[in-house]
């Protein structure tokens, strides 16, 4: 395969990622398998924010890149980090040499057997997500396209990382109107029943199915789901209520 | 027209129509040049009217989910377009009883459309045209922009409000609707079936007595009538 034919494979591999079946560790262990295909980097990381904005190793080439990921975050130092707190590429061409820089990732990096470390942000317009790390063997500068390349590949994983997020944002939002729908009915469904039961006009029954909600400590849609769902007795709610409404409260509100 | 006219142009449309008190289903219709549109809310369980443009997309959408037959219900369970661009040439056999009544109101058109959210469907935008015809590559091309505005505006609506119950603008059962759900939970009492049950019979027998689902309700709310077990009608037997 030619290295235009590999280019566009590992970019086809991302967008792939964007119709169903989307799954974010494999499409970042894809983008870190490309890295390493395309010789941008004898090994390759890549970390990502979670909801509370905290990194996490979300996929890497190899075991040894994968330790070094993790090595960054426990000691709280290193390219990776640097990347996503500024958004900007970090380079660094001499490990041996970074000790003043990362006291402890450095040491570390040239003992796992590194020389040199691209580091690259996950970012969509102003948000940063995440970085991903490129490590060599040997002392080289991948030189100004092949980091074109690697923040190209970096953006377009961003971008179907944002897109998966706001799906399933909307997934949830979907879910909840849905559920607020099911409860509505369920509420009326049971406010007949307990006014069929109890003899009461719907105002009493609404009251009725309330103070049995609260006497029991359970929300009044789950009562209401429950009873229509036959999980409960509709006597047990007409009853306990009796014992539990306040004095005062016989009168609902009309 | 490019795409992003055609977005542009849609949610201006909506907009005007938010400024005027309009709802979706007038914006819906207007935007695709169609007679009536209606927009309904739906989960796996439930259905509920949010709006509709005039009576006739009321009664054909009532009608629809009390027989469980028609464009909307089958645009749901599919989650893909049903368009139906002559009724008087459809095969009967497809939604008899809808057909017939959708003829007798007037509609010759049908087209449905799913909203769509993701995977999940939440409801279903119904156009109810006057002539018969199919609709333009067009009027096609901004039906699915409009059913994904409905869809975003529906959730927008419902985020809006901060609590976990239904908002008010989608909440049709603060009018009408209420009256059918607790009816149907008074004749599960009485005939000790399920409430889904007692609902189907509730509906079939408005549909026998020739009624509206929503009035046969109220008498039942208001203890006028009692469906009995195993007729389909008791009046005043209270």
């Amino acid at each position: 395969m030619t290295r235009e034919d590999l280019i566009a494979d590992t970019f086809v591999g991302i967008v792939d990622s964007l119709v169903d079946d989307f799954d974010i560790i494999d499409m970042l262990t894809g983008l870190t398998q490309g890295c390493v295909d395309l010789g941008l980097a004898t090994a390759s990381g890549i970390l990502l924010a979670d909801q509370d904005a905290k990194l996490r190793v979300m996929a890497a080439s190899s075991e040894r890149a994968h330790l070094l990921e993790l090595f960054q975050l426990q000691n709280d130092e290193g390219p990776c980090l640097e990347a996503f707190s500024t958004g900007e590429p970090v380079v660094h061409l001499d490990l041996p040499a970074a000790g003043d820089r990362w006291p402890r990732f450095a040491p570390e990096a040239v003992r796992t057997g590194f020389y040199t470390v691209h580091a690259f942000p996950l970012r969509l317009r102003i948000s940063v997500i995440g970085a991903m790390n490129l490590f060599s063997a040997e002392r080289r500068d991948i030189g100004e396209p092949a980091s074109h390349l690697a923040q190209a590949l970096a953006d377009v994983a961003s971008i179907a990382i944002l897109q998966d997020q706001m799906i399933r944002q909307s997934d949830l939002r979907a879910g909840e109107l849905q559920h607020a729908l099911d409860s509505r009915v369920a509420i009326e469904q049971a406010k007949g029943m307990l006014a069929e039961r109890a003899n009461v006009d719907m105002d009493e029954a609404f009251a009725m199915l309330r103070a049995y909600a609260r006497s029991v400590r359970r929300h009044l849609t789950e009562v209401a789901m429950h009873l229509v769902g036959g999980t409960m007795a509709v006597d047990e709610v007409a009853a306990v209520e009796r014992l539990y409404r306040p004095e005062g409260s016989e009168t609902s509100s009309r | 027209m490019s795409d992003s006219e055609r977005v542009t142009r849609v949610a201006s449309a909506f907009a005007l129509h938010r400024r005027d008190r309009g709802t979706f289903c007038s914006a819906s219709a207007d935007v695709l040049g169609i007679a009536s549109a209606g927009v309904t809310l739906m989960s796996a369980l439930h259905n509920s009217p949010v709006c509709h443009s005039d009576e006739r997309s009321l009664a054909l959408a009532e009608l629809q989910f009390s027989l469980g037959e028609g464009p909307s219900v089958d645009a749901f369970a599919k989650h893909e377009a049903i368009h139906e661009p002559d009724l008087e040439h459809a095969p009967l056999a497809r939604w008899p009883t809808f057909t017939a009544t959708a003829l007798e109101l007037g509609t010759r058109g049908v087209f449905a459309l799913p909203l769509n959210v993701g995977q999940r469907c939440i409801g279903v935008l119904t156009l109810y045209h006057d002539v018969a015809g199919a609709l333009t590559l067009d009027q096609q091309a901004d039906g699915l922009v409009v059913a994904d505005t409905v869809a975003r505006s529906m959730l927008e609506t419902q985020s809006r409000n901060d609590t976990d119950l239904l908002a008010g603008d989608l909440d049709d059962t603060a009018s009408h609707r209420a009256e059918v759900h607790q009816a149907s939970g008074m004749v599960a009492v009485q005939l000790g079936m399920e409430v889904a049950d007692a609902e189907a019979r509730l509906r079939a027998h408005a549909y026998a007595v020739n009624r509206s689902v929503v009035d046969v309700a109220r008498d039942v709310v208001r203890r006028r009538l009692r469906l009995v077990a195993d007729g389909p009608t008791s009046g005043n037997g209270w």
